[in-house]
């Protein structure tokens, strides 16, 4: 159990920064998520915790100890690789046991330890044999065994469920966070799926371009994205984006006008929009803060858009509905009843409370 | 009506045609695969059927041999002295596969997986060995056996054999250790492995079909191994197989071409047993299931 903290630490692969000038205060126990598009550093990140990579600027602290030189070895950490790494010349129990043989953990221990593990992940019938002879699931849960049986201060996992298909990954995930409740130990794992990040992590860390975005929990993450890349990438579908320009008179009557639409803006947003009015600006829409007109029976002033139905996808629960307004396409979340007419129109609201507005040029939040 | 009768009789002719036309391209395929499995295997076979032969029999151009004459295996073994070659080259080859191994094993891993200062420079070089005719090597080979009068001993091959081995035994097993997945050394080196056990224990098993290739191959090239031995031994008794039966064919298998081909199969045996030992090892990739493909 330990905390870990990566003070402005940079990756150099000769001219290429990987990994720029990150600052995280991972906590005791905590489950961080490192999240981002592929080649944003978040592998690169996780290497260094591990100390498969060197580091090129800054320091990693495990507990209270500096790492930065320390081998992997002696950081009292584990880890679990996306293709499993097994060895595949030696049983699961052998997979299991050969980190503790290697720190002369007495044999008895050793059983004890492997049989537990083995019992925590229900692959108490496999330990004879060999990793080919395991499916995919069963792999990844010795993966996990070999991590497990260390009892490391800190899990660090990589990508580990993205070799499985997607009912055993969703089923896997749910593990995963039992198994955090049940350790109790530090996890810091990587993934680029914002579902995974948003379903398992205490908090997220997101990276693009080898920069941390924002570090925060899930559902601020959500609320209040400090940026357009964090806002369009958290939530699935993403972030609807619209090209806009704020109008009238603040703070009671400002609206902001697109391309066919005129959406008036809450007098607290209103307010905090400031110097930005008459500017460019960004809207962004959430696709699932918008509803059917006919479900809404007051709607609040300059709330609803009047739009062309494009595409409908029913998802059975829900309707994933492409829409079009002016030159702007989008895609909303609708309950299943909506009056949804392809090539016909219709009145949505939004929830203008929930509105994002980002400035156009550095791309930061406003509101 | 009439037409389109005509029309399906034609199609069907075309059909019938066609099949033939395949049917005999099959023939002929399979009759050139024949002609060329027998021009390979009938001298091992017709060797095999004459060592069971009786001199006269071989003479009167018997085919099948009646009865078997296993006199034939027991003279060379015993009387031709086989027996003692055969120790000779079975020792001579297996050390030198094994000495072999012992350096190229660690050599390719560093050469494939650690990265350090002249690395490709130092492969290179050790590539030119595969290039060396072993022909160019047998003066200075001899004037330095005899310098240190190791003339007519077993190291006198097993040295060179052991030398002339490494070149290719490094090219195979560093392009193998490249293959091996690196999250696997990664995992034990997080493990707790250091440098030798993450070769010893993780990487080396790892290799069993590139070492089992290289085995064999070195073996093979041992045990048929002829210059050398013939220019490094001439004590009779010290020869290995090749030579051995080479210079007896002067001698006790004189005109006794049975007892030379039982002999000759007797040699063969090594060869056909290692390869039906090991086939599956050139075939299984031993990394299968280890990493997720």
């Amino acid at each position: 159990m330990a905390k870990v903290t990566l003070e402005h630490v940079t990756k150099k692969f000769g001219d290429v920064i990987a990994v720029n000038d990150v600052n995280i205060d991972i906590q005791d126990k905590e489950f961080l998520v490192l999240v981002g598009p592929s080649g944003c550093g978040k592998s690169t990140t996780l290497r260094m915790v591990a100390g498969l990579e060197e580091i090129s600027a800054g320091n990693v602290y495990i507990g209270d100890r500096l790492v930065n030189d320390v081998a992997p070895k002696d950081r009292d950490i584990a880890m679990v690789f996306q293709s499993y790494a097994l060895y595949p010349h030696m049983s699961v129990y052998d997979n299991l046991a050969f980190g503790l043989k290697l720190r002369k953990t007495p044999k008895a221990e050793i059983d004890r330890r492997v049989k537990q593990a083995a019992d925590i992940l229900m692959i108490g019938e496999l330990l004879n044999r060999k990793p080919k002879q395991l499916s995919g699931g069963q792999r990844q849960r010795v993966a996990l065994g070999r991590a497990i049986v260390r009892e490391p201060k800190v899990f660090l996992m990589d990508e580990p469920l993205s070799n499985l298909d997607a009912k055993l990954r969703v089923a896997t995930r749910a593990e995963l966070i039992k198994l955090h409740q049940r350790l109790q130990t530090t996890i810091v794992y990587v993934t680029h799926d914002q579902i995974e990040a948003m379903t398992m992590g205490t908090r997220i860390a997101v990276l693009k371009d080898g920069l941390l975005q924002q570090l925060d929990t899930p559902q601020n993450l959500y609320d209040h994205p400090i940026n357009m890349f964090v806002a369009g990438f958290i939530g699935s579908p993403a972030m609807n984006f619209f090209n806009v320009k704020a109008v009238g008179a603040p703070p009671e009557d400002l609206w902001v006008e697109g391309d066919g639409f005129k959406l008036k803006l809450p007098e607290d947003k209103a307010r905090k929009l400031g110097e930005h009015v008459g500017e460019d600006i960004v809207l962004g829409i959430r696709p699932e803060d918008f509803t059917d007109r006919a479900f809404v029976p007051n709607p609040a002033p300059g709330s609803v858009m009047n739009v062309h139905v494009d595409v409908t996808e029913p998802m059975g629960a829900e309707v994933q509905a492409y829409f079009l307004v002016g030159s702007h396409s989008f895609v909303a979340k609708m309950e299943s009843r909506s009056h949804l007419v392809v090539g016909g129109t219709l009145d949505v609201v939004v929830d203008i409370e929930a509105m994002h507005l980002f400035d156009r040029k550095v791309e930061r939040t406003i509101v | 009506m009439a037409a389109d009768a005509s029309a399906l009789g034609h199609a069907e002719a075309a059909a019938r045609a066609d099949r033939q036309r395949k049917a005999a391209l099959r023939a002929l395929r399979w009759l050139i695969v024949i002609f060329f499995v027998f021009v390979s295997v009938f001298p091992a076979i017709y060797m095999v059927v004459v060592s069971l032969m009786t001199s006269q029999q071989m003479f009167q151009a018997v085919l099948v041999p009646w009865p078997l004459n296993w006199q034939n295996y027991v003279d060379a073994w015993v009387k031709a002295k086989i027996g003692v070659l055969y120790w000779n080259s079975i020792y001579i080859s297996t050390t030198s596969v094994v000495l072999t191994l012992l350096v190229c094993a660690p050599a390719g891993y560093g050469l494939g997986r650690v990265k350090f200062l002249g690395r490709g420079l130092f492969f290179n070089f050790l590539l030119l060995g595969l290039t060396l005719p072993v022909s160019t090597s047998l003066l200075p080979l001899f004037f330095n056996l005899k310098t240190f009068g190791l003339m007519n001993t077993p190291f006198a091959l097993i040295g060179p054999y052991t030398g002339f081995g490494i070149s290719f035994g490094v090219f195979i097993l560093k392009g193998f250790f490249e293959t091996l997945p690196i999250e696997m050394e990664e995992a034990a080196r997080v493990d707790g492995a250091n440098e030798f056990r993450i070769f010893w224990q993780v990487m080396l098993p790892l290799t069993r079909p590139a070492l089992a290739t290289v085995s064999i191959f070195l073996f093979l090239t041992n045990w048929n191994e002829f210059i050398f031995a013939l220019t490094f031994i001439t004590e009779p008794l010290m020869r290995t197989l090749p030579t051995g039966i080479y210079s007896l064919s002067g001698q006790e298998f004189y005109g006794n071409y049975p007892t030379l081909a039982a002999a000759l199969v007797i040699f063969s045996i090594p060869v056909i047993v290692l390869y039906f030992l090991f086939q599956s090892q050139f075939i299984e990739g031993l990394t299968a299931g280890a990493v997720k493909q």
